[in-house]
């Protein structure tokens, strides 16, 4: 599992980047790690995650400025939700399963950055992205054994697109500049099919925090 | 730059596919009922299986280690359920076949003796409220309105539904004529019965279908209360409905539709309830036969002299079969050591002595013979076989009380399941049913037998626990083991010679067996997940 998500990773980073490079040849560059909420409060979701809202993930994020004010952002983004699931005993069938989520998530757009003075060491900005969303419907219902028949997966795609306002601060390390980010926003995406499973649909709040080095 | 971003994408699609090893479970669901019903309903087409939705609501922890009992509703969660069909025939991912019932969940399905009909006891949500834009139950629920269930009853033939009948839900069960033509509708006191909240239920009439022309609808029929059981005679001409102190006879062919053609009155005083407990019609349908609760008066009415006859037993019944062959009536009592035999034609009574009582009979086919066995006491171990004409007794002694009894299609054997043995072990004994000396082969398993199936040579059974189907040689009790996919729940007859066996996997398991191939197990998986992640459900007439 990690080194096919490795080479998801690999892979969807240069995806995200190829577009994001050709674009821009010179100003500077920003490299992030970054945590994201992607939004899911359909009931479908407590299949995966009861009492939460969505799924939180991890990934890495790229921004080069193409003028003072605008910038070509890109990320991608990593995160998995599961639940395990009892049957009663004496419903027929007593035995549980597992239902997992995975989430690859790309997104490329441009972030215009406005005037620093506004809010002191703040730096408000705002960003408009595409985003496509990769969900990997996983279900189990005997994970001890690994040719069980009703290992069930199911493979969905969602465009979308989110528009966010944030802020960020940065100080000079060295030669190059440390930046935080913080945005809050709203995301949008097509409902995903499972096929026979039925549909889940990823839109709502959307909140996203980075840490990086800016260069 | 478009090729690389699709060309990434192809790569992306394959990299996403995950493994199996280490699925994250970080939080946990306890469900209320399993997703889909063990309980199983086959027909010559396939095997279809019920996937429970409505009160599915879920209860939910987080995974702290201990358990919390939060409840939540995951209703629009699958709430209608589904109906499925399962057949081991064509490729993999036509094996699965939703039966469409409009907006409607399906509840129970009864088979027709045409093992080709089956009706599917449906319920239907309507929204209470005038406002025309509410389109789904989800939104029906968000405007504060409530949902209103209608009972529905499908015609379902070859998969799909022919027919959607408003049938009333108090009516829970259901009769069927041979030919499979007609079906009744009744009101079962002894299951649980539901009225609308609001309504006036008839619960004195009953509800003819015509199968054959189902676009005809639903005729009420009223017979009286308390409807014990509805009998066709041959032909389907006539239905008579038993209930309580009163038989009524309907002609099902007149000009005029269906209509009461004469009511018996098993009482002269209105104060006397006289509840029928079983019942039959002679092979020619020209007399029935009841016994009631309680008493041991048998009733012969006589549907073409329009009279009663009473033949005067020594006890209430516990069980009687009307034989052709022998033109006799047999009758064994729970508590007495006797089987009774009745002459239709002198009326007169027969009593055979047995050493022990016997509950339970089973009726040959193809000869005057009934076998005779105790399953209401874990005292009682023989088993008769009675020719029904000359009243001789074959007898067999198990070596412990029977639980389940079987007799082969050409009726030269009997496999028996029983109750714990002196050292334990679970008995299968195999009776030779043409054997003068009560010869028999015993078989015995730690494991409790839960499944019985057979074909023209051998009996295929399921030991709880054991994820192995045990196909045993009935000539000589020779036993080989057929590896299954997972642990078995039941099995039973599918199609013309195969088999279904029910697996205990949550997200659904049959496997389908032919004998001829034991070796060639179909598996079908994962129907149980059919739509889990629906998010709306369209109400009646809002269909997408």
């Amino acid at each position: 599992m990690l080194r096919l998500n490795n080479t998801f990773a690999t892979l969807a980073l240069l995806a995200t980047l190829a577009p994001a490079t050709a674009l821009a040849e010179a100003g500077p560059r920003e490299v992030k790690l970054e945590t994201n909420h992607i939004h899911n409060s359909g009931d479908s979701w407590s299949m995966f995650g009861a009492y939460t809202d969505g799924l939180n993930t991890q990934g890495i994020g790229y921004a080069q400025d193409l003028d003072s004010k605008l910038s070509v952002v890109a990320s991608y983004h990593f995160g998995q939700s599961g639940s395990e699931h009892y049957i009663p005993s004496g419903a027929g069938t007593n035995e549980g399963f597992i239902a997992a989520f995975t989430a690859h998530q790309l997104s490329a757009g441009v972030r215009t950055d406005l005037d620093k003075a506004l809010l002191g060491w703040f730096e408000p900005y705002g960003s408009v992205r595409a985003t496509l969303l990769v969900g990997v419907v996983q279900l189990d219902d005997d994970p001890e054994q690994d040719d069980n028949p009703n290992q069930i997966q199911a493979v969905s795609y969602a465009p979308g697109a989110r528009v966010a306002a944030g802020l960020s601060s940065s100080m000079p390390l060295g030669p190059v500049e440390a930046r935080i980010d913080g945005e809050v926003g709203y995301a949008y995406s097509l409902k995903m099919s499972a096929g026979e499973l039925g549909e889940l649909q990823f839109s709502g709040i959307h909140a996203l925090l980075g840490i990086g080095v800016r260069f | 730059m478009t090729r690389i971003i699709l060309s990434s994408m192809g790569v992306l699609a394959l990299a996403a596919c995950g493994a199996w090893d280490n699925l994250p479970h970080q939080h946990d669901n306890s469900w209320n009922q399993a997703l889909w019903d063990a309980d199983v309903t086959a027909t010559a087409d396939g095997v279809y299986v019920r996937l429970p939705g409505g009160e599915a609501s879920v209860s939910a922890a987080e995974d702290t280690g201990w358990y919390e009992d939060y409840y939540y509703y995951a209703d629009s969660s699958r709430p209608l359920g589904k109906l499925v069909r399962i057949t081991d025939a064509g490729q993999e991912d036509k094996q699965v076949q939703e039966v469409n019932l409009g907006q409607a969940g399906a509840t129970r399905i009864e088979v027709a003796p045409d093992n080709a009909t089956a009706l599917v006891f449906a319920r239907q949500p309507a929204c209470d409220t005038k406002d025309e834009d509410i389109q789904t139950m989800e939104e029906c629920l968000e405007e504060g309105d409530s949902i209103e269930w209608n009972s529905k009853l499908h015609i379902v033939r070859d998969g799909a539904s022919e027919a959607s009948l408003d049938l009333p839900p108090h009516l829970n069960a259901i009769s069927f004529d041979e030919s499979s033509q007609f079906a009744v509708a009744f009101m079962d006191t002894s299951n649980p019965v539901q009225v609308d909240p609001g309504s006036l239920a008839n619960v004195s009439a009953i509800q003819l279908i015509d199968l054959a022309n189902p676009e005809t609808g639903l005729t009420s029929i009223n017979v009286g209360y308390g409807v014990e059981r509805v009998l066709f005679t041959d032909g389907g001409s006539k239905a008579v409905v038993l209930s309580e102190s009163k038989v009524v006879v309907i002609g099902l062919n007149g000009e005029d539709g269906p209509n009461v053609q004469v009511t018996y009155h098993l009482a002269l005083d209105v104060d006397d309830d006289i509840r029928p407990k079983d019942a039959d019609l002679t092979p020619d349908g020209s007399t029935a036969f009841l016994t009631v609760e309680g008493s041991g008066d048998l009733y012969a009415l006589d549907l073409e002299a329009e009279s009663i006859n009473i033949v005067d037993l020594d006890a209430s019944p516990a069980d009687m079969i009307i034989n052709d062959q022998a033109d006799r009536t047999a009758l064994v009592y729970a508590s007495r050591a006797q089987v009774d035999l009745l002459d239709h034609d002198l009326m007169e009574v027969e009593t055979i002595e047995l050493d022990e009582p016997a509950s339970d009979m089973i009726e040959f086919q193809t000869s005057g013979h009934a076998l005779l066995y105790n399953s209401l006491s874990s005292s009682y171990k023989d088993v008769y076989k009675v020719d029904l004409t000359t009243g001789d007794i074959q007898e067999w002694r198990l070596k412990s009380a029977p639980t389940h009894l079987v007799i082969t299609e050409d009726e030269s054997l009997a496999v028996v399941f029983t109750n714990t043995t002196s050292n334990g072990n679970y008995g299968v004994e195999i009776l030779n049913l043409t054997s003068e000396s009560g010869a028999s082969t015993n078989l015995e398993s730690p494991n409790k037998p839960i499944g019985l199936a057979l074909t023209e040579q051998h009996a295929l059974i399921l030991l709880e626990g054991v994820n192995d189907l045990l196909q045993v040689n009935l000539a000589n009790g020779s036993t080989t083991a057929i590896e299954l996919e997972d642990s078995p729940l039941g099995i039973g007859s599918y199609g013309s010679d195969k088999f279904w066996i029910t697996h205990d996997a949550a997200l659904g398991l049959v496997s389908f067996l032919d004998p001829s191939n034991p070796d060639d197990l179909v598996s079908v998986a994962g129907f149980a997940s059919t739509g889990l992640f629906s998010q709306e459900t369209p109400l009646a007439g809002q269909e997408d």
